[in-house]
């Protein structure tokens, strides 16, 4: 019987050349439940995994320090281990030990969330399900003609009446700008979830592209990710800004909702312009 | 970084950067995706990620040009998981096989009709479930179903990568779907799902 199972996981990974020994093996499935069960197994668990896991991107930042690990390697043929900064050796001096315990603790006291660096923060979002991760990619398959609007329109009102004909079911922010124009809507859908993106264009190719979702798919429903770190963050009322080459992504919070904005439009503009007229 | 076009690796190798960038960065996603359920954590993978880049670049010259440099990858990352991750890891305790036998026995009568059903029931379980359920199975196991199904490899990939007969991947990799089903059944069970 094993050999028969084993058999049945082969034809489900496609491993069976013979079409003879397909046919047999679908006949003996069609007029056998034990091996229905067992064809059914395999083939949801093999399915579910590919739809959760396959394709997941690494996190944004491992790229770049790869590389630069890389070129670091043979910038330095022979690797010399870089001394490490003992911070507790500080303590082995006694003169030095209660003074530098108040420095620390004022620094700390006084910085508070100061430090919280926020492109490091969008660095280390990672995941398919990653909403920072799902702008970034939309945005570049929008600039590759690979992603197109399902409604195009220049009408705030037909977008929302769009996205919630289309199972969205949270309030969305659709304003209007002097600078560019509403060009569309998209609906996508994640785990049975509907949620909502839009883009606008400038005269000049400009493209500002939106994805809002409302933050209770990114805490209790977990249907979207955002690392706790980065809601935290936005929670406080704070703005990601991130300049790359060859576009800019901002996160922040407004409302009820969490927004992603990818754009190649200037920094200053977005955030004169936009952001302001948008907040 | 795009200026550099040949350099010297540490074996003191002429090496085109750009052919390496060409031919084993596109593998990152997959690496740090198998590195990832493989040790359970993010850091840790990033770390072995790494690692494997950085030896394969060491090392770039021995690539045999038109092979499968996925599969080479594959090989390195498993190297340094073993040697440097595993050590320092608790093995996931043993799964004994004939519980899931009599786990999947029991099931039979009333599943075969609701296996649609049941496809939908665990589409609500989270990734992190569907990942903690993985990275309880043991190593062999978890090995196979995440070269096969998540990373899509064939059998004789993996039979290479694991270095076992084809007959052994089919075998294992049939075992570790239903301990994973019985995983998720269970899981699905506890949250109410079922």
């Amino acid at each position: 019987m094993d050999s028969i199972n084993e058999n049945i996981t082969a034809l489900v990974d496609n491993e069976i050349n013979d079409s003879r020994k397909i046919n047999e093996l679908n006949k003996a499935i069609s007029e056998n439940e034990d091996l229905l069960l067992e064809y059914n197994i395999q083939s949801s668990v093999k399915n579910l995994l590919k739809e959760r896991f396959a394709g997941q991107k690494a996190p944004l930042h491992l790229r770049e320090s790869v590389i630069q690990s890389t070129i670091k390697s043979y910038d330095n043929p022979v690797a010399e281990p870089k001394p490490i900064f003992d911070i507790w050796s500080i303590f082995k001096s006694p003169q030095f030990a209660f003074a530098t315990l108040i420095i620390i603790a004022a620094v700390f006291y006084f910085t508070g969330n100061s430090n919280v660096d926020p492109v490091k923060l969008f660095n280390q979002q990672s995941g398919n399900f990653n909403m920072a991760v799902q702008a970034e990619r939309n945005f570049e398959s929008i600039m590759k003609g690979e992603l197109t609007v399902q409604l195009a329109s220049n009408n705030p009102e037909e977008l929302k009446a769009f996205f919630k004909e289309n199972g969205v079911d949270y309030v969305c922010s659709i304003p209007t700008f002097d600078d560019w124009n509403l060009v569309g809507a998209v609906v996508s859908e994640d785990k049975g979830k509907k949620f909502a993106h839009h883009v606008y264009a400038g005269d000049d190719g400009q493209i500002l592209y939106l994805y809002q979702v409302q933050k209770k798919y990114l805490t209790s429903t977990k249907i979207l990710d955002l690392s706790n770190d980065m809601m935290d963050y936005l929670s406080d009322g704070n703005i990601v800004k991130v300049d790359k080459v060859d576009h800019n992504t901002f996160l922040w919070m407004s409302g009820e909702n969490v927004f992603s904005l990818v754009s190649n439009e200037s920094i200053s503009k977005i955030e004169n312009k936009f952001l302001a007229g948008f907040l | 970084m795009s200026t550099i076009e040949e350099t010297t690796n540490n074996s003191g190798t002429k090496v085109d950067y750009k052919e390496f960038e060409k031919e084993a960065l596109p593998h990152m996603d997959a690496l740090y995706n198998f590195a990832l359920k493989m040790t359970g954590d993010a850091d840790d993978a990033q770390d072995l990620v790494q690692e494997t880049f950085l030896k394969a670049f060491r090392f770039f010259d021995k690539f045999e040009r038109g092979t499968n440099c996925k599969a080479w990858l594959f090989r390195i990352l498993k190297n340094s998981f073993i040697n440097d991750y595993r050590k320092s890891s608790k093995e996931p305790d043993k799964v004994d096989y004939d519980d899931i036998q009599n786990f999947y026995e029991n099931i039979k009568a009333t599943d075969i009709k609701t296996q649609h059903a049941e496809a939908d029931v665990f589409s609500k379980l989270l990734d992190d479930d569907i990942s903690s359920a993985i990275s309880d199975l043991p190593e062999d196991f978890r090995t196979v179903i995440i070269l096969s199904d998540i990373e899509g490899f064939n059998y004789e990939e993996i039979a290479d990568f694991i270095d076992c007969p084809v007959g052994t991947v089919r075998s294992r990799l049939h075992r570790a779907r239903k301990m994973l089903y019985a995983k998720l059944h269970n899981y699905a069970k506890q949250k109410g799902f079922l």
